[in-house]
């Protein structure tokens, strides 16, 4: 299983512009691409997560991407509600790279209201899944279409509807397919989950 | 001499820190033909093809002259500071890419998929190169700080990688020893003593019951991945065949475009995943 | 009734508040008793002749059986699940348990445990590289190099292995690489002060 924070690492990979306010001719040879030379005042592409650490230090400005736009976004609104399926969004990653582009003390201009369009469409998207994924489950079927949903929505969507559907299928099925009795699911014991209620206990004493 | 010089001139030309070749041996075997090719002044002080009169020459001839490559050596090391820095082989990318995609698939495919124990010993090796490239810069240098965090960033992932198929490893381990051909080398070592060290403490107390029922039954301890769950997947090509979705007494054939996103049961698209034609998301 | 025992182990260890509850061995042995019993009438009935009317005793013997193979399956669930819970610790805790739960397990757990932590640590060096690879650092995906944490006890000296030198004393706070006191924040060491 995926979580939000993972979703976001992979945003974080993601391109965006900045303009640096320092000048390294040097070009940065890193093991996922070459970002550089660095003109201070001209704009130039790196991964958000170099624009973040940049831009803590305060050597950089972040740009907007083109799409994170208010009239953009609210015409991107008006189309996914008029749509019966999901649009095609500007970006695989939309709203993790807003989460990460749009906090508090972000370059970019009227983030907040940029924050709220950005949630006025993935709430509308998100109705939607939820509202697909009953009448799904409800029409049966073991397959369905689900193109331009986002990874992020997919995560939202994953713990309700997948876990419904599997259960669907077991209860539906004839036994003898069923090695069933001894089957897990590996996210039920996740290593990474962490045992929140040891380290609590601990720091407690 | 040869050896460095061999290892120096390629770094100022193509900017790689790596050898020519990528092949130890070979670099070996360029190294001797390097060194035998400077041996070729000999005929050229002895203006002769012949051996006697090339070895018996009564100075020097010109490449056997130290100071020359010294100077040459020196030339190439102090530019090789200045210019090419951060000599990283390029292809990173590639193997980055895989890694990121195998991570994410392991993380959400029911079963262990095929080891990608290739991709993570470049990965790591590249990982070694910069760390090591990286400790001559200073701490606080812009760079340094950008670098570090890549390499950081690159051993969580495999780190996570390798944590989430331990996790699968552990729980279905009767059931990955029947199937151990995705297992790493190292992972079907790990694998082969955590099975013996684990039926141990189950055996222990089986011994404690009387009679037949004690014995220990390996098909009643099999715990297998649920191969029939559903999964969201994305093809990243046209399938040439259509798969098939099995739905009770119903079967479906599903035709799939590439780029297209679906929910679908594992099983219908297993081995596409394990052949990487389609990921899951 | 038969198997009730063996539901009840289950039930302590599902319904405990413990992190890690004691082995409850005494309740183990009465099962096994109860097996000792179920398997004795199997083996008399197996021994004796049988007369389908006055002497059978086909369908006890089924029963038992049943009855039998249901409490090896419990028990079984209750070593597998007490050992992917420690299975679990060993990620937390690191090769060193908590006294308070070393406490609670059975000798067989001990032995298992360093078993599987010293296969664990053999894997770990077996990959990525000249020293191996630590897979119980970077447990989420990383943000930042340097993170700022407050000491939460008193820690005493702290060397990095980049020679720096941190005195960790309760209620200290600190702007440390991460990587490096990943560790000590997980075992409730130090604390993570969220900036941002």
């Amino acid at each position: 299983m995926m979580n939000t924070a993972e979703i976001e690492f992979l945003a974080e990979q993601e391109e965006v512009t900045i303009i640096p306010k320092f000048t390294d001719q040097r070009v940065v040879h890193l093991i996922a691409g070459d970002i550089g030379p660095f003109r201070a005042g001209i704009p130039c592409v790196v991964p958000i997560w170099v624009a973040k650490t940049l831009r803590k230090k305060q050597k950089c400005k972040i740009v907007a991407p083109e799409w994170l736009d208010i009239d953009l976004l609210e015409l991107k609104l008006e189309e996914e509600k008029a749509s019966r399926f999901f649009t095609q969004m500007p970006s695989e990653h939309y709203m993790g790279i807003a989460h990460l582009l749009l906090s508090d003390d972000s370059d970019i201009e009227h983030a907040d209201r940029l924050r709220l369009a950005i949630k006025n469409i993935w709430d509308v998207r998100v109705a939607k899944a939820r509202a697909s994924a009953d009448t799904f489950l409800r029409g049966g079927g073991r397959h369905a279409g689900i193109d331009y949903l986002t990874q992020l929505e997919i995560c939202n969507l994953r713990p309700l509807l997948l876990d419904a559907l599997d259960t669907k299928y077991r209860l539906s099925a004839p036994l003898e397919n069923f090695s069933a009795l001894n089957t897990s699911v590996a996210g039920s014991s996740s290593l990474s989950q962490s045992f929140s209620s040891a380290s609590s206990s601990r720091r407690s004493q | 001499m040869s050896w460095k010089m061999f290892r120096q001139f390629p770094q100022l030309l193509s900017g790689s820190v790596y050898s020519l070749t990528g092949n130890r041996l070979l670099d070996i075997g360029l190294c001797g033909i390097i060194a035998s090719i400077i041996d070729l002044d000999h005929f050229y002080a002895a203006r002769s093809f012949s051996l006697k009169a090339a070895t018996s020459l009564d100075r020097r001839p010109p490449l056997h002259c130290t100071s020359f490559w010294l100077v040459l050596l020196s030339l190439a090391l102090v530019s090789s500071k200045n210019i090419n820095f951060y000599n990283v082989e390029s292809g990173g990318n590639v193997v980055l890419d895989t890694i990121t995609e195998a991570w994410v698939n392991e993380k959400l495919s029911p079963e262990i998929l095929p080891h990608k124990a290739d991709f993570i010993e470049v990965m790591m090796e590249q990982i070694d190169q910069m760390e090591e490239n990286v400790l001559q810069l200073q701490k606080t240098d812009l760079r340094s700080i950008i670098h570090r965090q890549e390499l950081e960033r690159i051993r969580y992932l495999i780190r996570s990688y390798l944590r989430t198929r331990l996790d699968k490893i552990e729980l279905y381990s009767l059931w990955v020893f029947k199937n151990q051909g995705v297992l790493s080398p190292q992972e079907l070592v790990y694998l082969k003593e955590y099975l013996s060290l684990s039926v141990a403490p189950l055996k222990n107390l089986c011994d404690r019951m009387p009679g037949p029922c004690g014995q220990i039954n390996p098909r009643q301890m099999e715990i297998a991945p649920d191969l029939e769950t559903h999964v969201f997947a994305k093809s990243k090509v046209d399938l040439p065949d259509t798969i098939i979705v099995n739905d009770g007494p119903r079967e479906e054939e599903i035709t799939i475009n590439k780029d297209s996103q679906r929910i679908v049961p594992y099983a219908s698209i297993r081995e596409y995943v394990r052949n990487n034609q389609i990921k899951l998301i | 009734m038969w198997g009730d025992k063996a539901i009840e182990l289950i039930k302590e260890l599902e319904r405990s508040t413990e992190i890690f509850p004691p082995f409850d061995d005494d309740k183990i042995r009465l099962i096994l008793e109860e097996c000792r019993v179920l398997n004795q009438f199997i083996e008399d009935a197996m021994n004796s002749t049988f007369h389908p009317e006055t002497n059978n005793y086909l369908a006890g013997v089924k029963a038992r059986t049943a009855a039998l193979e249901r409490n090896k399956r419990c028990l079984l669930a209750y070593q597998w699940n007490r050992l992917q819970m420690l299975r679990k610790m060993r990620w937390e805790f690191g090769s060193i348990l908590p006294v308070e739960i070393k406490a609670n397990m059975s000798e067989g757990e001990v032995a298992w445990f360093a078993k599987y932590s010293k296969a664990l640590a053999n894997y770990m060096k077996g990959i990525g590289g000249r020293n191996g690879l630590n897979l119980m650092l970077d447990m989420q995906p990383p943000k930042d190099l340097y993170i700022e944490v407050r000491c939460l006890k008193d820690f005493g000296k702290l060397e990095l292995d980049t020679g720096e030198v941190f005195y960790l004393s309760q209620n200290s706070q600190h702007y440390m690489p991460r990587s490096q006191v990943e560790n000590l924040v997980r075992q409730g060491v130090l604390e993570h002060i969220n900036w941002s």
